[in-house]
């Protein structure tokens, strides 16, 4: 007869009051999780390893980190191979004719090195057997940036082309690209291939669609640096947007959308850029600094993004920073720097999880939404 | 714009120097790239042209930072040709200003590493725990370096007692020391305890004085201050301890009783 149920409206007002509860809850967990990306910068580097003779030169990028986590980088006229998980280190080769390799890349797969030359020629080598697979000589000038898209190897050189070769065939050239006005320094496909970032000597910025190519004709051209452009990154969480950096008379890290053509924004650093490294845990943007004015030089910066607010800096180079790689897990960042050092820095961490589930220890804990009055 | 020789360290503005930088730059984007780099180029590919030199405005100095050094495989092609030969290797040497000086890295030394000259360099080898203990060893000695050079001209002055000739290092230093040394020279002789007391407030009232200064100043003046107070504390001291010996309480009690007797 007495139901016992308890008026409507009380009823209601009880769930409620557990909604709020738990709503507050996920709230504050999800700004735990936001304070939780107010990083604390490492102290320092995790390692550092030796670089005896490596060229102090902005004009090369002789390192590159590949999928199969071997580091590979070029010290005098030998490249040496080291193994990050193992820690082993290799040497693949020393050039017979004491020649300069002034690039190199590994393949998407990694599989093979591409490993370009201060006198032009390009080769490229298998990682497995460790043998010279191919010698491509199309450039007459040093070779100072090569990148990888798929089985194509774009190459870019001091004769100031860029030369899209294919890798499947022998002598395959699939197309060269004769626009810029002085050397090419840097060269970065974007994530899914469909694009192509030149960066010259000439202070401009090109961009390149791969369907497009074969009519030497660009999308967009970039005139805003005032120095030589080697840095150049694709963002991984925003398709089409490149960071770019310029050289010690610009010092700027601009961000470009490239299906407008539009600079999206433009900080200053003050220091030569070298290389550009984007986090994909978090949404930073990491640049590396040679030459720089009032001490703002030799350093790494770490910038917020979209902001571009800067997080922090780690300057424990004693010189100029010349190359940026990141490891194939983006969790670990090298720097080469002219001290003749690399060192590995954990910036990147900690990986992500996913922060709108609640573990099953927090819910137990949470006292909030206890079932147990 | 010229460095200054002097080594005071003024605050660089850089937004200027990036304006004016910019500013020039436009000049310089027009000229052709010298075909003088390709001295640089392999032999098969060397051409018989004359460097040219183009507008040097905007390579600054022509230091190589560590551009200068020859590797140990192959020739350093790039020491071959001077920094002014071409705008294409702009990104090679470093801008005025960029530059710090007195980094101490040159300083003994013509390699760009951090390494000691004996240790064994392996391409890729492990130098984490070595380099980390260099670079510690550095700031300490940094640390402590600067003390002692503070150290010497001011306590010659001391022992001048405050000329105004006396050589300072720098002109806010001087100024700091100066007042002081002043102060100390009539106070320190003869050491009464009352005007010895008044020494430490002079002291403390100075050391808030030079707080506005650049800290770099007040390290070492601290640190000079406390080893005068040392000083101080052990002199007075050792004539308390004279005073209460038991010949000097001796010779004491004798004159007072001398006097008595004479009063008698």
């Amino acid at each position: 007869m007495l139901v016992f149920r308890g008026s409507p409206k009380s009823n209601r007002r009880s769930i409620r009051c557990v909604d709020e509860k738990r709503r507050d809850e996920e709230e504050e967990q999800h700004s735990h999780n936001k304070k939780f990306h107010i990083r604390s910068l490492p102290k320092g580097e995790t390692r550092i390893l030796d670089a005896p003779r490596i060229v102090n030169d902005f004009y090369m990028n002789i390192m590159d980190w590949g999928k199969n986590n071997v580091l590979a980088v070029a010290l005098g006229s030998e490249l040496y191979l080291w193994d990050s998980k193992t820690l082993k280190v290799e040497k693949l080769f020393q050039d017979v004719e004491n020649d300069l390799p002034t690039s190199l890349a590994w393949s998407n797969d990694a599989k093979l090195l591409a490993v370009g030359y201060m006198s032009s020629k390009l080769q490229l080598w298998d990682h497995e057997t460790s043998k010279l697979v191919r010698s491509l000589d199309y450039h007459t000038d040093r070779i100072s940036t090569v990148a990888w898209n798929g089985h194509i190897l774009t190459s870019g050189s001091q004769d100031k082309s860029i030369i899209n070769h294919d890798v499947r065939v022998a002598n395959k050239l699939v197309s060269r690209l004769e626009v810029h006005k002085e050397e090419v320094c840097g060269l970065k496909w974007s994530e899914g291939g469909k694009m192509l970032a030149s960066g010259g000597n000439e202070n401009l910025i090109h961009i390149w669609e791969s369907s497009k190519m074969i009519s030497s004709q660009f999308l967009h051209r970039f005139k805003d640096h005032c120095a030589a452009v080697k840095a150049l990154a694709w963002c991984p969480y925003q398709s089409e947007l490149l960071a770019s950096g310029g050289g010690t008379n610009d010092g700027t890290i601009k961000l470009w959308n490239t299906q407008n053509g539009t600079c999206i924004k433009s900080i200053e650093t003050y220091a030569q850029i070298c290389g550009l490294e984007w986090n994909r845990h978090h949404k930073e943007l990491l640049s590396g600094h040679g030459f720089g004015y009032g001490g703002l030089g030799n350093q790494l910066c770490l910038w917020r993004y979209p902001s571009l607010t800067k997080v922090g800096d780690l300057k424990r180079h004693a010189s100029r920073i010349l190359h940026l790689s990141q490891s194939p897990d983006g969790l670990t960042v090298v720097s080469a720097g002219a001290d003749e050092t690399l060192r590995f820095w954990d910036l990147f961490g900690p990986p992500r999880a996913d922060h709108t589930k609640l573990s099953d220890l927090d819910g137990l804990l949470s006292l909030k939404t206890s079932l147990i009055r | 714009m010229p460095e200054s020789r002097d080594r005071l360290s003024r605050p660089v503005d850089v937004a200027g120097i990036f304006t004016q930088r910019r500013s020039n730059s436009f000049g310089v984007l027009v000229d052709e790239p010298v075909v003088a780099r390709t001295l640089i180029g392999s032999p098969p590919m060397l051409q018989t042209t004359t460097a040219t030199p183009t507008t040097a405005a905007v390579l600054g100095t022509p230091v190589g930072f560590g551009a200068a050094r020859e590797d140990g495989g192959g020739v350093r092609r790039e020491s071959l040709v001077s920094p002014r030969a071409g705008t294409w290797r702009r990104e090679s040497t470093p801008m005025s200003g960029t530059t710090r000086r007195g980094w101490g890295r040159g300083r003994g030394r013509n390699r760009t590493t951090q390494l000691p000259s004996w240790y064994p360099r392996t391409p890729l080898r492990d130098v984490t725990a070595i380099t980390r203990a260099i670079e510690r060893r550095r700031a300490l000695l940094r640390e402590s370096g600067s003390g002692l050079e503070m150290g010497s001209p001011t306590a010659q002055d001391l022992g001048v007692f405050a000329s105004p000739s006396a050589a300072p290092l720098e002109q806010n230093r001087y100024d700091a020391t100066t007042p002081y040394t002043a102060v100390r020279s009539t106070k320190l002789f003869p050491p009464s305890v009352s005007s010895v007391g008044k020494v430490p407030k002079i002291l403390r009232g100075i050391a808030n004085q030079t707080t506005g200064d650049d800290s770099d100043c007040l390290t070492p003046q601290k640190k000079l201050l406390n080893s005068i107070d040392k000083v101080e504390k052990v002199v007075m001291e050792e004539l308390q301890k004279l005073r209460r010996t038991p010949t000097a309480k001796r010779a004491e009690r004798e004159k007072r009783v001398r006097t008595l007797m004479t009063m008698r």
